[in-house]
């Protein structure tokens, strides 16, 4: 695997992880069943460990590419030189976070879930100051940092919660708090759609000159592949929504696996969707 | 629904507006200019796209024969975004190639190379 491969690898699982983290957290604290045992906590627990070893070596990866010398891992003027840059207060902040979600997860008490989700809100918002957004000044700097961390915030919130959803109705549809996650969902999922959306178009703006630029450039192309993907994940977001309507019966045989399944594709497609960005933040957006 | 009109036309706005772009560093401008002739070259100056990281960057200038000539550390403009390293040599007429790479501050390295001709 070549380094840039090895630095979209492991952007693309720290994504996943912190999405997990803050979605999946953040949906079962809102249930405030915080159950102690269970593949919910257990996954957060899992996604915790996995954002702490997958953001060190994003951090890794990105030292060894911007010195072009594998020696600066171990070199500590490299490592200096790093943390007063105008990115290092960030990852400081970042590793940090990541050390105290690691330590929440190790520790395995329920009542830790919110400071767990509070975590995945935190490596959301911090993540605007590690990628294209962080090239602005000005007004136009402080819109692009908005709005970047509103998208990853609200895309982590959307599909981190899936895999915590699948669950749920994987232990039976028709139980109430599994009734309650997903009318708590809808509502998540909707405020999602709205800011994914909306800062979507504001930070293409920013990154794309004129719109034929999205089949002209590289970048374009790879923003085309991440959108087709969203509205995949809206059209069976709109299906599972269907099935799990107040008039359909969840927990009866048919509708109960269709919405199990859709919800496991719709996740699927999510962790695509997370890999593509992971690919995008690291590609030249056209001047 | 009075407001998807609205909100069609102010993202058709908001896409088509034209916004500063942003990409990774690109070299805009250097002096001496690339492939230029000048009489003089106390300093290399390169000015980049967006503002860069100077720890992370680096200069290095060689004649024909492929001898590199020193130069000072390089430094960043108030703008962030240019780089000027000064020349610690004195110059013979000939060809020289500039030889440099930079860090962005979104993290991402670009580099390049280009030539310039000192005339007597």
């Amino acid at each position: 695997m070549t380094l840039q491969g090895a630095l979209v690898t492991a952007r693309a699982l720290h994504f996943c992880a912190c999405a997990i983290l803050w979605g999946g957290g953040g949906l079962l604290w809102l249930l405030r069943s915080a159950p102690g045992a269970g593949a919910g906590p257990r996954l957060l627990r899992i996604a915790a460990l996995l954002a702490a070893f997958s953001g060190a070596a994003w951090l890794a990866a990105t030292l060894v590419i911007i010195t072009a010398d594998y020696g600066s891992l171990v070199d500590a003027d490299a490592w200096a030189a790093l943390w007063s840059s105008s990115f290092g207060p960030p990852w400081a902040i970042r590793l940090v976070v990541l050390a105290g979600a690691a330590a929440f997860a190790l520790a395995g008490r329920p009542m830790l879930l919110p400071l767990l989700t509070l975590c995945g809100g935190a490596l959301a918002l911090d993540q605007a100051w590690l990628g294209h957004a962080a090239t602005g000044s000005g007004a136009n700097g402080a819109v692009m940092i908005a709005s970047d961390a509103l998208h990853v915030t609200a895309a982590y919130a959307w599909t981190g919660a899936l895999p915590v959803l699948g669950w749920l109705v994987f232990r039976g549809a028709d139980r109430p708090d599994t009734k309650r996650a997903l009318a708590l969902f809808s509502t998540i999922g909707i405020l999602a759609v709205a800011a994914i959306l909306a800062t979507g178009v504001i930070n293409a703006a920013f990154r794309l000159d004129v719109p034929r630029q999205l089949i002209a450039t590289m970048y374009g192309q790879i923003l085309c592949i991440k959108v087709t993907l969203f509205v995949a994940m809206l059209g069976l977001a709109w299906i599972n929504r269907s099935l799990a309507a107040p008039g359909r019966s969840p927990g009866m045989g048919a509708t109960c696996h269709g919405l199990l399944v859709g919800v496991l594709t719709e996740t699927a497609i999510g962790v695509f969707v997370l890999s593509v960005a992971a690919l995008l933040g690291t590609t030249a957006p056209p001047l | 629904m009075q407001f998807r009109p609205a909100l069609l036309l102010l993202a058709a706005a908001v896409l088509l507006s034209p916004l500063p772009a942003f990409a990774h560093a690109q070299l805009l401008k250097a002096v001496p200019g690339v492939g230029t002739t000048v009489t003089t070259a106390p300093s290399i100056t390169l000015a980049f796209s967006e503002p860069v990281e100077p720890a992370f960057c680096g200069i290095a200038l060689s004649d024909a024969a492929g001898k590199t000539v020193p130069l000072g550390k390089p430094a960043s403009a108030a703008d962030k975004a240019t780089l000027v390293a000064a020349v610690k040599a004195r110059l013979a007429p000939g060809t020289y190639t500039v030889t440099w790479h930079a860090v962005s501050v979104d993290t991402h390295r670009t580099q390049g190379t280009f030539a310039f001709t000192l005339a007597p």
